[in-house]
């Protein structure tokens, strides 16, 4: 998290500074760090849920050393205990190792669809942007109409073509989020394009593959990363319902969505196979957010 | 105003073409053709003999070459003619009028609940002079867009239908059945309207004519309601729009958590089974309605703000 930090504040855009400050040291900046974090303690929990989530996500073994798919059914539909930290569900499998191992196969979808969603919204709204004219005009009417449709339909279609799976849902997802990167990725690149180093570069002779390489696409990555990290939210939210709708993983999987479909089935009886599973994604989400609102600029402010 | 309007409703028939269009190409081109994908592994699982196959094509136009498929299909949907289901043989447009009443039921009540609940947040965090509650009022609404639609929905139904039996859980009979499922739908909606309501808010009571208003005596709620409010509806209408544009699609998840009839199940259903023309089919109804709506608000600003018919930009 700390890095994500350090990276917003190496994307802000310079300011025209009258007097250059001295350049922070090193210990002048982990002060810093300590204070702008120190105040906000909904950050630093966010922060830690993340890094739970991804720890989970790409070790699960250390969070939950057992297996995620076989259960005492002895124990089956057991609440919550110390021993079960989430309960069991209807096999006996322990619901909070299926939430963590669940962790990997949610994340992999989220990941896929914000990649996705990044390369081809990015590379769109960079071409439109930096050629302009009638690409420009071409490739934002298509980003019109795909706005112009209902993301989780325009994911249903998607998957109604390409069939079941969790890439195939998370590839979905991610094409059905294109357009928001293109637009924000055209804007950037248009401001850039007009800025004086490139007008700079292109006076000296670069080439125009290495202007938008080298001086607009580092330029114009900020505002596109900020808007990555909160689609990586949405992202989560999108896979989780599509798998909640059975499109995602078949059943032993622990998809975090279709454990909540699998709970509903003893809404009734056992609260915590629906409750716990979507305490997590909640909590997730909401911390994504709250990272994705800190890197937008909070950092730069709280000087 | 009629320029205005003209070029508005051009715009909204080019963008339903294109819509028809990247259906088009999304479940017409990428796999193949859906016949094949039915015979292959469909729901019996039983693989068809290929003159079977040839007849099928035959019967839905599969066999044509795409760009004659294009044609025909759009020339027919022109017409009104969306094709018939794969599954059930039924034509596309009566199967998704026959399950529509119960989702414009539950449409209108997610539709209320946003604007009660989102209008309510905004003028309240924006009206109290309490800093902790305005505090906690501006934070609801990044909390109710973290939520998974269909965790509350479940959540709903264990504590007010399970926990207290107020309510039932499932099924489409009667009112009663009716509030969990609008709330559902309604929440996250009236969170987006809560946000942008209440920015144009906060901004619109910092403008110079609620200090004029303020020093003429007039009382803090009629500045709110009266001054501030219309000036702010702007915003807060182009989101009332794109959330009525997105009701349908968000009626998928809630009519399957509450075991509703509807287009949202059909929706389900035909993913499920592969029907291509019926998904085609409420996908563009889907666009058409979000496209209507826009229209409909587009038509409203001028009312709100009548610079915009005559091309003048806007201040706000």
């Amino acid at each position: 998290m700390t890095e994500l930090l350090i990276l917003a504040d190496a994307t802000e855009p310079a300011r025209p500074a009258v007097v250059l400050p001295e350049p922070p040291t090193r210990r002048e900046r982990v002060v810093r760090l300590l204070r702008f974090l120190g105040r906000r303690p909904g950050l630093v929990v966010a922060g830690v849920v993340v890094f739970l989530v991804l720890l989970a996500a790409f070790a699960p073994g250390v969070l939950a050393p057992g297996d995620p798919n076989t259960g005492v059914v002895a124990d089956k539909l057991q609440p919550p205990s110390p021993g079960h930290l989430f309960g069991t569900d209807y096999l006996g499998r322990d619901l909070y190792t299926r939430v963590v191992h669940g962790a990997s196969l949610s994340l992999q979808a989220t990941l896929i669809a914000v990649a996705v969603a990044l390369v081809a919204g990015g590379l769109i709204g960079l071409l439109a942007g930096f050629v302009g004219r009638w690409v420009d005009e071409a490739l934002m009417r298509v980003v019109d109409v795909l706005l112009s449709i209902p993301a989780i339909l325009l994911s249903l279609a998607l998957i109604t073509a390409l069939g079941y799976g969790t890439v195939k849902v998370a590839i979905a997802v991610g094409i059905a989020s294109v357009a928001s990167f293109a637009r924000v990725m055209r804007a950037e690149t248009m401001r850039i394009r007009q800025s004086t180093y490139v007008e700079a570069a292109r006076s000296v002779g670069t080439r125009w593959y290495v202007t938008l390489w080298r001086h607009v696409l580092p330029n114009a990555a900020g505002p596109v990363i900020v808007l990555a990290v909160l689609e990586f939210g949405l992202a989560i939210l999108a896979v989780s319902s599509l798998s909640f709708l059975g499109y995602g993983a078949p059943p032993p999987s622990p998809e975090w969505g279709s454990l909540i479909a699998e709970g509903r089935n003893y809404l009734a009886t056992s609260w915590w196979l629906c409750a716990l599973p979507g305490l997590t994604i909640a909590a997730t989400v909401l911390s994504v957010n709250r990272i994705s609102r800190a890197l937008d600029g909070e950092w730069g402010r709280a000087r | 105003m009629l320029p205005y309007l003209l070029r508005r409703l051009g715009t909204a028939i080019a963008v339903l073409w294109a819509a028809y269009t990247v259906t088009f190409v999304v479940l017409y081109l990428l796999p193949g053709d859906p016949v094949t994908t039915m015979a292959s592994g469909g729901l019996d699982g039983e693989p068809l003999s290929q003159a079977a196959i040839d007849e099928l094509k035959a019967r839905y136009g599969f066999d044509q070459p795409l760009i004659v498929q294009y044609g025909t299909r759009l020339w027919a949907a022109l017409h009104g003619d969306l094709g018939a289901s794969i599954q059930t043989g039924r034509d596309v447009r009566s199967a998704i009028a026959e399950a529509l009443p119960p989702t414009i039921q539950i449409a209108v009540g997610g539709l209320l609940v946003a604007v009660v609940l989102g209008a309510g947040l905004a003028l309240a965090a924006t009206f109290t002079r309490l800093r902790w509650l305005r505090q906690v009022l501006m934070a609801l609404p990044s909390l109710a867009v973290s939520l998974p639609v269909f965790w509350v929905g479940l959540m709903l139904v264990q504590i007010f239908s399970f926990g207290l039996h107020l309510l039932p859980s499932v099924g489409a009979n009667g009112f009663q059945a009716l509030i969990l499922p609008s709330i559902t739908l309604g929440l996250p909606m009236g969170a987006l309207i809560a946000q942008v309501l209440a920015k144009s808010l906060s901004t619109a009571l910092d403008e110079p004519y609620v200090q004029t208003a303020r020093a003429k005596g007039v009382g803090r709620s009629a500045i709110h309601l009266r001054h501030a409010l219309q000036n702010a509806a702007i915003p807060a209408l182009t989101v009332l729009g794109y959330v009525a544009g997105n009701l349908l699609a968000g009626t998928v998840v809630v009519e399957t958590v509450f075991t509703r009839p509807g287009l949202g199940r059909l929706t389900v259903q035909a993913v499920g089974v592969q029907d291509i023309p019926l998904v085609q089919g409420i996908v563009l109804f889907a666009s058409l309605v979000f496209v209507g709506v826009n229209l409909v608000v587009d038509l409203v600003y001028p009312v709100l703000d009548p610079r915009i018919a005559r091309g003048v930009p806007a201040a706000a």
